[in-house]
């Protein structure tokens, strides 16, 4: 793994895991976003806690097991999802009285240190088979970092047509072949190289923002009306402030110490160094998901632990700055969390004079999706071939279309992680009954 | 008629095509935003409603959940786990008039919806 074991990352990841359980088990903030509209219930007492946990269970296991774990394997830093998904989950495990506050902030934060060490065992592990393949599984991420600024042009054309997002698309492509022929050039003796993938990103996410500022499709009833109705969860998340400002600060620092990732584009940018454009891939995220946390959060009264995500933008640039950089990503991130909750009633109010934003939340975060499985599909696709050239795209692509079919399938995003790292399981079994020779 | 709305919030396009396909021509789809399309239900336009995220139940069903109401809502698909045929005809049986799904199960889970709510 990229993070390193020692007295500051294991008392971070136990600050993080404690208190995003502690968010969960006192109905402040939870982050599985379909889990946040079952609150209210909770809370007016329909629903009783032993069926608030066995539903966030079943929301979550699959994806911290299907997608979080292996994700993190194949990228080397944790992909948020992992922990925070797991501290739903144990924070509705524990009745929200005095008691189960502290025992379920006791065992997330036990979670969180167990899993920094899982994380790094496993990966010990995997470096002692006969078949070392941890190396091969870069490539899983491989396509990201350079096909993910396609992903505003295909969220322009789902908002405004095919043509306007063709155009998006050429002008996208034509941006960074110019940033790579003449993006480099020396000012006073000192070398400047301008990162065309960066360039490009911010060129696409800027376009995409403008076509849907002008994109305005008035709604036909009044959102704003149905929404006055929830002031009191807004008030209620506005209590909570303080805690949530902290969360934000921690997040912000597990980020800075490459511990956690937002999600597998900025994870694999992070992992290849390249911050900038990672911050870049984690704004465009935060434009997908001010909408859905949001509105989430402003029906059920219930926040995420990392807010709309923002706080990891900064935390990404505060890399690598020392000392300085982890107190700035705390206090900065705490601080986004407090600007976004008090923003809250303003865009409760405001929810029908941007409708374009909010479908560009939609629209950029189907994009992306997309962009990710299709990419990580194929990067799992060389990795496995990497790993085995005789049996890996074979293995991949029947794993592809096997889970379609299956009556459980995984997130497809995934696959690609999963087929990797299985097929490198495959090959030292292999070996061991002489099937597979190391050449 | 049948009227459908499609709100939340991935592959909206192709979950009406599917709807539409499956319809057997009973039925009027309109595509919306989650907000005005649980509103939609809510004021009684429409009779159901339709919606896909990549877990089939936060984007997917969540302003279906607050607006229209919990009871009435339900999650025929998320990652690693897919409703029986018969869950889902249970479902539509006792009342659910709010589906959220996983949007590459989409494929899967609308036959069986519209199968069920035609033959209601």
């Amino acid at each position: 793994m990229l993070f390193e074991i020692n007295i500051l990352t294991i008392i971070v990841m136990a600050a993080l895991g404690g208190i995003c359980a502690y968010l969960a088990n006192q109905n402040i903030a939870v982050f599985h976003d379909g889990l946040r509209p079952l609150y209210p219930q909770y809370l007016d007492g329909v629903m009783d806690r032993k069926t608030l946990f066995a539903t966030s269970f079943a929301l979550s296991f699959g994806l911290v097991i299907g997608f979080g774990i292996p994700t993190s394997i194949a990228g080397k830093i944790i992909i948020t999802h992992t922990i925070m998904l797991a501290c739903d989950i144990i924070g509705t495990l524990f009745s929200d009285d005095r008691n189960g506050k502290w025992i379920s902030t006791g065992v997330g934060a036990l979670f969180g240190v167990a899993l920094l060490f899982g994380m790094q065992v496993l990966m010990n592990i995997f470096t002692i088979l006969p078949i070392d393949f941890t190396g091969d599984l870069g490539l899983v991420g491989s396509l990201i970092i350079v096909s993910f600024s396609v992903f505003p042009a295909i969220a322009v054309a789902y908002q405004a047509g095919v043509v306007k997002g063709g155009i998006v698309l050429v002008l996208t492509m034509v941006v960074k072949q110019l940033t790579v022929l003449f993006g480099s050039f020396t000012i006073n003796s000192v070398n400047v190289q301008i990162n065309a993938d960066g360039m490009a990103l911010l060129f696409a996410i800027i376009s995409m923002v403008f076509v849907a500022t002008r994109y305005n499709k008035k709604s036909d009833v009044g959102a704003v009306d149905a929404f006055a109705v929830f002031g009191k969860n807004i008030e209620r998340i506005k209590k909570n402030m303080l805690v949530l400002a902290i969360s934000g600060g921690i997040v912000a620092l597990a980020t800075t110490l490459l511990l956690i990732a937002e999600g597998p584009a900025s994870l694999t940018l992070t992992a290849e160094g390249q911050y900038f454009e990672a911050a870049m891939v984690s704004l465009g995220r935060t434009l997908g998901f001010i909408p859905l946390v949001m509105t989430t959060a402003i029906i059920s009264g219930v926040y995420s632990p990392a807010g709309t995500k923002a706080v990891h933008v900064p935390a990404i640039l505060f890399i690598n700055m020392g000392i300085l950089g982890m107190v700035g990503s705390f206090f900065v991130g705490a601080l986004i969390m407090i600007i976004e909750v008090l923003l809250l009633g303003f865009i409760a109010a405001g929810m029908d004079k941007f409708p374009g934003m909010k479908d560009l939340g939609d629209n950029a975060r189907t994009a992306m999706s997309k962009v990710l499985d299709i990419a990580l599909l194929v990067g799992g696709m060389l990795a496995a071939n990497a790993i085995a050239p005789t049996i890996g795209y074979i293995w991949v692509i029947g794993l592809f279309f096997l889970n379609q079919v299956s009556k459980k399938p995984l997130a497809s995003m995934a696959i690609g992680p999963i087929g990797a790292i299985t097929m490198g399981l495959i090959v030292n079994i292999l070996h061991l009954i002489g099937l597979f020779p190391i050449v | 008629m049948i009227n459908i709305v499609v709100g939340g919030q991935m592959d909206k396009q192709q979950v009406s095509k599917l709807i539409e396909k499956y319809g057997e021509g009973k039925v009027n789809i309109s595509v919306k935003s989650d907000i005005d399309a649980a509103l939609a239900v809510k004021s009684g336009q429409a009779h159901y409603y339709f919606g896909s995220c990549a877990t089939g139940a936060g984007g997917a069903l969540a302003m279906a959940i607050g607006i229209i109401g919990a009871q009435q809502c339900i999650s025929v698909s998320i990652p690693g786990q897919i409703l029986s045929e018969d869950q889902i005809k249970q479902a539509v049986n006792d009342g659910k008039i709010a589906f959220g799904f996983v949007n590459t199960d989409a494929e899967k889970v609308i036959p069986i919806l519209m199968k069920e709510i035609l033959n209601k």
